[in-house]
């Protein structure tokens, strides 16, 4: 694909037809490469869960290393232009920019900066704005989100620079889970945290080290006491079924050993003590 | 299916740890009134606690699934004590660790020497969460041992030895190992590393090679590797290519590998004990397992295969258990 330097008849002919099949082309190519690298990466991926997030890490820059060259392919031959048709070009591309591609334009390079600063990578567990999930993609332009309701929220890359990033796990395959149950205010706070701690240890998904410690730690909330644990997950795909399951276990310890909550000092047959019964 | 366990007076002490002063060195320590001595299952630290229990005049004490663990924490005390099986001082439920807190109060203001004996993935998953290696701060780990003495232990421990066989040079150097990826089976060209070694022209002999990879494969452990030798022997001959582990490639998700954990962790379990931890899923959990080779049912008793323990580290490994 070489564009002659010649009269307007000349630069209309090399942009024809034949440019833009041999551009479908390469992209066509191009798509199908990076969708096997991506697929490759992904089940490598998953079969080494520890190394997961970091084995994707490298999808984004797949994809642009991918298409990146694609578009040098495709636009390569405009380097050969004379002045006179760069200006043109440049002056096309500067209006469509500028009147209607500017978010797609701020996307991209928002695209661009999540691929060189790694605010957070796929896998990763953030909240970007109001929504909270797993990164499931990193395109050019968007960031796909899959919420706890499954729920795939695309945000455009330029939120990158207008909205706060929370990224809950930086990376790692782990992550803090924080669960959270009630005790009555008479309750035996030591047993109840005893109670919540092994829940929290026991757990198939717990993950423990020296850098990943559990904590158990009691608030008085005036009506009652939370029991607040604070373990990590071994995998972040799983911080729902680990929350679930330290506090069915917790609950069910706490009516084995007498421990009382907030709802079983109150129960639903006695009207006169459920009107006294404390909000939350 | 072979059940072999290693016997213990096979077993030198002094082979299995790193130092062979190391046992002697740690029970003469006067600062350090207990020792753990930590092991893989079937690794032989039974070999260690006997040399233990022999050198201090001890009382022992074997705890199982089915003991009461306050008989171990009463005679902790003014004489000298071996405690084996320690993993079974406590279980993966809520309030499953009471004996075993109070164990280690015991230990902890014990004034003679007290012996205990851990399953290695007991002993690192309550390190982290209880800082058992804080209390027991002298373990004495039970190392794995090399080809060549895993061959001496079979020549005296095994009845018959197989006739070891050479693989046959002209097999491909490229076997097929295949992987489901979105419900599409597929074949990939993998190197096989049998077939490589027996073209090598400096290659062992087939029964150093077989030792090579009985080696490789239970990480030294000689419970489990005359356990394979076992599995892996057709009839009366072996080949280096035979030997390889039970159990399946597949995951089995992460509330089976949890069951599995246990079971690796505790080396024998109460089917019940399960059963209150993981609901009557269980079933079909140890049957898939005992399917698979990784473990033998025995009435209410399920305890772990040595030939399966290496597909069983892999498989809660991956899963990232504790």
């Amino acid at each position: 694909m070489t564009v002659p330097e010649a009269d307007p008849a000349e630069f209309a002919e090399a942009f024809g037809a034949s440019f833009f099949l041999e551009a479908i082309a390469v992209f066509g190519v191009a798509y199908l490469l990076v969708r096997a690298a991506t697929v490759a990466l992904s089940v490598v991926a998953e079969r080494t869960p520890a190394r997961r997030i970091t084995i994707k890490m490298f999808r984004p820059v797949v994809k642009l290393v991918g298409y990146g060259a694609a578009v040098y392919v495709v636009v390569g031959p405009l380097l050969n232009l004379s002045a006179a048709q760069l200006l043109a070009v440049s002056g096309l591309l500067g209006a469509a920019i500028g009147f209607g591609l500017q978010d797609v334009a701020a996307s991209l390079l928002g695209g661009l900066v999540i691929v060189a600063e790694r605010p957070y990578r796929v896998g990763d567990k953030v909240t970007i704005g109001e929504h909270y999930g797993e990164v499931v993609d990193i395109g050019l332009r968007a960031t796909t989100i899959r919420t706890p309701d499954d729920t795939a929220v695309v945000v455009p890359n330029d939120a990158l620079f207008s909205s706060n990033i929370a990224n809950a796990n930086a990376g790692d395959p782990e992550m803090l889970v924080v669960t959270e149950v009630a005790v009555a205010p008479d309750a035996d706070l030591e047993t109840a945290q005893d109670i919540v701690n092994d829940a929290l240890v026991t757990s198939p998904y717990v993950y423990v080290d020296d850098d990943h410690p559990v904590t158990v730690l009691i608030e008085d909330e005036g009506y009652h006491r939370t029991i607040r644990g604070k373990g990590y997950v071994a995998d972040l795909r799983d911080e729902n079924a680990y929350a679930s399951d330290v506090t069915q276990r917790s609950l069910a310890a706490f009516e084995e050993r007498g421990v009382p909550t907030p709802t079983r000092r109150f129960p639903p047959e006695s009207t006169d003590r459920e009107a006294e019964r404390p909000p939350g | 299916m072979s059940h072999t366990v290693v016997r213990t007076d096979a077993l030198s002490p002094t082979a299995l740890l790193s130092d062979d002063d190391a046992l002697a060195a740690a029970l003469d320590d006067s600062d350090s009134a207990s020792v753990a001595v930590v092991g893989q299952p079937f690794a032989g630290r039974e070999a260690v606690l006997d040399a233990a229990e022999r050198r201090l005049g001890a009382r022992r004490i074997e705890l199982g699934p089915e003991s009461n663990a306050s008989a171990a924490i009463d005679a902790v005390g003014s004489a000298p004590l071996v405690v084996a099986n320690c993993q079974h001082l406590f279980n993966r439920e809520v309030g499953g660790f009471d004996a075993l807190r109070a164990f280690l109060d015991a230990l902890s203001g014990a004034d003679s020497a007290v012996v205990t004996g851990w399953n290695s993935y007991a002993w690192s998953y309550l390190a982290a969460i209880e800082n058992v290696d804080a209390t027991i701060p002298t373990a004495l780990t039970v190392e794995g041992l090399p080809a060549d003495r895993l061959f001496e232990l079979a020549r005296r421990t095994v009845d018959t030895l197989p006739t070891f066989r050479r693989d046959d040079p002209n097999e491909s150097l490229i076997s097929t190992r295949r992987y489901t990826i979105r419900g599409r089976t597929l074949g990939v060209p993998v190197p096989d590393r049998a077939a490589i070694t027996a073209r090598r022209a400096d290659r062992p002999s087939p029964m150093e090679a077989v030792f090579e990879r009985l080696a490789a494969v239970s990480d030294g452990n000689p419970g489990v590797a005359l356990a394979l030798l076992e599995w892996c022997r057709d009839d009366d001959e072996i080949r280096p290519s035979d030997v390889e582990t039970p159990g399946t490639d597949a995951s089995p998700g992460r509330e089976a590998a949890f069951c599995l954990r246990i079971v690796l962790a505790s080396e024998r379990v109460c089917r019940e004990r399960l059963v209150e931890r993981l609901g009557e899923r269980v079933e079909r959990f140890l049957n898939r397992f005992a399917r698979g080779g990784l473990l033998v049912r025995a009435g209410d008793i399920v305890r772990l295969d040595p030939a399966g323990v290496p597909a069983a580290v892999a498989i809660t490994d991956r899963e990232r258990i504790l």
